[in-house]
């Protein structure tokens, strides 16, 4: 009896240590093996997600569907090098983020600061984007300026840090706190000039 | 700001976040056919890398095999050869008269048998107005070995005997040939001309006198296919297949000229030479159509590659400077039969007995005999094979050096009639006698000099080392490196010098008979750090040893000195080059 329970819990180890792959680790796998079919699928696994990141962060939608083409390219190519330390989703958004800073870059759009817009500072109300369409605010994103909406995304969307951003961009911490400060403005002032029906606090100047 | 007004302000963050954060979008459909093409597009240039890799590696391994194939060829080839020259070091019966003799008895029937060969060997040899020398000999094995090949392929239509004969007997007689055409240059006139008649002038024989003819020679196959192709060759095989053919008739005419005209000999010899130098030029071109044949294989896109990117070649060239231990030692009974000698001593100091100061002179030798500056010189180049790591081969030269601190003289006598002058002249005490057993001098005399001299023991190699290496990154502009491999070395001379007047110094060139090994394998390993001076130019040093797998004597069990395997200690210096990088 006693041999048999060692038997059986040696089994039980052994379960543990040869855990079954996961669809995730298949698919990880058949990427890294080249296989097309299990591209495809990673790809639509997360291309939606990806999408809206694309657009948020590129000032049109032809530079977004750019910044995904290299996007999922890199993730292809590197994906030998995805050490599972985090979610692959997460993995995948960095790279996009990465890629559409290093075409932005490539398009001198974060080294010049054309702002010249004054943030008005508004007085805000709690605000609910829940009648808002995501066209509508993706719309309202790509209206800010470059560096504007890079910092936006990266500290309200994305959550990172001022000194993160900072390091990002190649820019001070307080610049990126300023600019953010801005950003937020100019959303404000665009919600308020919307002027929702529904709106229940209508925002005075 | 109060926290109240964060707090608010917190609000449309969190508000963007909640919309946005994980919202999906349609993206356009055509995305993934973009990604897709890229893919694929990708995909195909890795496979033309690999593509290439394999290419180059295939090609590295050839020349390689060539290299080495020529060098073991023409090494052990040297065998055949007897020395010309005579060693009095060593003092056995068959380094006396024997040599001449050999020479002649294998020269003769060569001459015989080979004639017409021999006419246009011995007006290559008149061409080059040098006897031929070594590095020719060399590079005409490595084209024999070349040539070889293709004739048996391509002509095996025309003479199915040609090609068999083109390869085995080009290698079997052309050290026989080059030998006897070194060795009667005074009889060429004569008999070069007189020798030919026109049966002989067959198609097997003529390819082979090109092969034989040398270095300058070699590059005949250009002059000959110049009159029939003179465009670009489509491709190497066709390019080579064309040889043979042309230069039959090109050495047709040219022995014909030699029939038609014996007294006009070296004008023919000078025509001959011009045309040859012709055909120099024409092979430089003749190459350069052949790598643009290969490379036009390779095709176009992986051209783009290798040039936008790392090429995977480095070149490098090092230098060692080293300490050399040669690893012979004495036996503590050494010369015992030297005891039962006469004692034909002539020395200055005849008064103290020679076997005791043969004693003295060995333990003086285990005493004083210390590694001295030895160096290397290394020509290398680098192929990248992963990421970090290089296959490293090339060409090198090392010289190694010992050396005695010593009082002691050797003098051997033989009973021929000069045994009155010093013969035999060992430097080193007792060193070069006891790399031989058989002494057959008539007497030895040990005599001590008044002031201690030096005495050099140099071996010189030509090295052909093969090794992988491996790199990693320090910082991003140092890194270290480890390497290992093997290397052929070939001993192109060994000598022995004594810093006085009274020692003859002795050296072994490579065609002489000598107690040392000719080729022997060294285990090499080096380790160290390196600079990257620039994107192609990086600079490393590091500790570097040479172990030898066998000993320096060819006979260590003939010999009566003890033996053990030599090795050398050395600080490794190279500069890198980086090939084809943007």
């Amino acid at each position: 009896m006693a041999s048999y329970g060692r038997e059986a819990l040696n089994r039980q180890h052994l379960k543990l240590f040869t855990k079954p792959k996961s669809d995730e680790d298949k698919l990880i796998e058949g990427c890294i093996a080249g296989k097309r079919d299990m591209q495809r699928l990673l790809y639509e696994l997360y291309s939606k997600k990806m999408m809206v990141i694309c657009l948020r962060y590129a000032p049109t939608s032809f530079e977004a569907e750019d910044i995904m083409q290299e996007g999922f390219v890199k993730v292809f190519n590197n994906l030998q090098n995805f050490k599972k330390d985090c979610p692959l989703e997460f993995w995948i958004r960095r790279i996009m983020i990465n890629t559409a800073l290093k075409l932005l870059r490539q398009k001198q759009l974060l080294t010049v600061s054309h702002e010249t817009e004054e943030a008005v500072s508004v007085a805000a109300e709690a605000t609910n984007l829940s009648d808002y369409s995501l066209d509508e605010l993706l719309g309202m994103i790509q209206g800010l300026a470059p560096r504007y909406r890079m910092v936006f995304n990266l500290y309200a969307i994305e959550g990172y840090n001022h000194k993160e951003i900072g390091e990002m961009l190649g820019i001070s911490e307080g610049t990126s706190k300023s600019q953010f400060s801005r950003a937020r403005a100019i959303l404000q002032n665009m919600l308020a000039r919307q002027d929702k029906p529904y709106k229940e606090n209508v925002i005075s100047r | 700001m109060s926290s109240a007004d964060k707090q608010k302000h917190g609000n449309l963050e969190q508000e963007f976040w909640r919309r946005l954060h994980d919202a999906e979008a349609q993206p356009a459909p055509d995305i993934w056919s973009r990604i897709d093409h890229e893919l694929t597009v990708q995909e195909n240039s890795k496979y033309k890398n690999r593509l290439v890799f394999y290419r180059q590696l295939a090609a590295a391994c050839i020349a390689l095999l060539m290299v080495a194939g020529a060098a073991f060829f023409y090494h052990f080839r040297q065998d055949a050869l007897t020395s010309t020259g005579l060693q009095p070091g060593i003092a056995s019966n068959t380094a006396t008269a024997a040599p001449e003799k050999t020479l002649k008895s294998e020269a003769v029937p060569e001459q015989e048998s080979i004639n017409p060969q021999q006419s246009i060997d011995a007006v290559s040899s008149i061409n080059n107005a040098t006897p031929v020398t070594e590095q020719s000999i060399n590079s005409s094995v490595s084209e024999s070995i070349a040539i070889a090949d293709v004739p048996s392929q391509n002509v095996a239509s025309q003479n199915s005997q040609l090609g068999n004969y083109a390869s085995n007997s080009t290698a079997a007689s052309f050290q026989k040939q080059k030998e006897s055409a070194y060795t009667s240059n005074s009889l060429v006139d004569t008999r070069s001309i007189g020798a030919p008649k026109p049966q002989v002038n067959t198609e097997t024989s003529v390819p082979n006198s090109m092969i034989t003819v040398g270095a300058t020679l070699a590059t005949d196959e250009s002059t000959l296919v110049q009159p029939q192709q003179n465009t670009l060759f489509p491709s190497a095989s066709r390019a080579i297949a064309a040889v043979p053919s042309s230069i039959n008739s090109y050495y047709k005419t040219a022995a014909q000229q030699l029939l038609l005209n014996p007294d006009a000999n070296s004008n023919a010899a000078q025509s001959i030479d011009k045309q040859l130098q012709q055909g120099n030029k024409n092979l430089q071109k003749q190459n350069e159509a052949l790598v643009l044949a290969l490379n036009k294989e390779a095709g176009g896109g992986s051209e783009k590659d290798v040039a936008g990117g790392n090429s995977r070649w480095n070149v490098s060239m090092a230098y060692a400077p080293s300490y050399f231990e040669q690893n012979i030692g004495l036996p503590e009974r050494m010369m015992v039969a030297v005891n039962q000698r006469s004692f034909a001593a002539k020395g200055p100091s005849i008064s103290s007995a020679t076997s005791d100061n043969m004693e003295e002179a060995r333990d003086e030798f285990a005493k004083n005999t210390k590694p001295a500056f030895s160096y290397s010189v290394d020509v290398k180049a680098g192929f990248k094979l992963k990421n970090k790591l290089k296959l490293l081969t090339g060409l090198g030269y090392s010289q190694n050096t010992a050396r005695t601190k010593t009082n002691y003289v050797i003098k051997q006598f033989l009973f021929k009639p000069y045994s009155g002058e010093r013969s035999q002249l060992a430097p080193s005490t007792v060193f070069l006698p006891s790399l031989n057993n058989n002494f057959t001098t008539d007497s030895i005399s040990v005599a001590r000099t008044k002031n201690a001299f030096d005495v050099d023991y140099r071996y010189e190699f030509l090295t052909l080392p093969l090794g992988l290496q491996y790199e990693g990154n320090i910082t991003k502009k140092w890194y270290w490196y480890a390497a290992g491999g093997m290397a052929a070395n070939f001993l192109m001379k060994a000598s022995i010098d004594a810093d006085t007047k009274e020692v003859q110094s002795v050296a072994y060139s490579k065609e002489s008979e000598s107690p040392f090994r000719r080729m022997q394998f060294s285990g090499n390993m080096s380790m160290g750090v390196g600079k990257r001076i620039s994107d192609v130019v990086t600079v490393s040093f590091g500790p570097e040893m040479r172990s030898f797998l066998s000993t320096l004597i060819e006979n260590p069990d003939k010999a009566v000195a003890t033996q053990g395997k030599p090795y050398s200690l050395g600080l490794n210096m190279a500069v890198n080059y980086q090939l084809g990088k943007k």
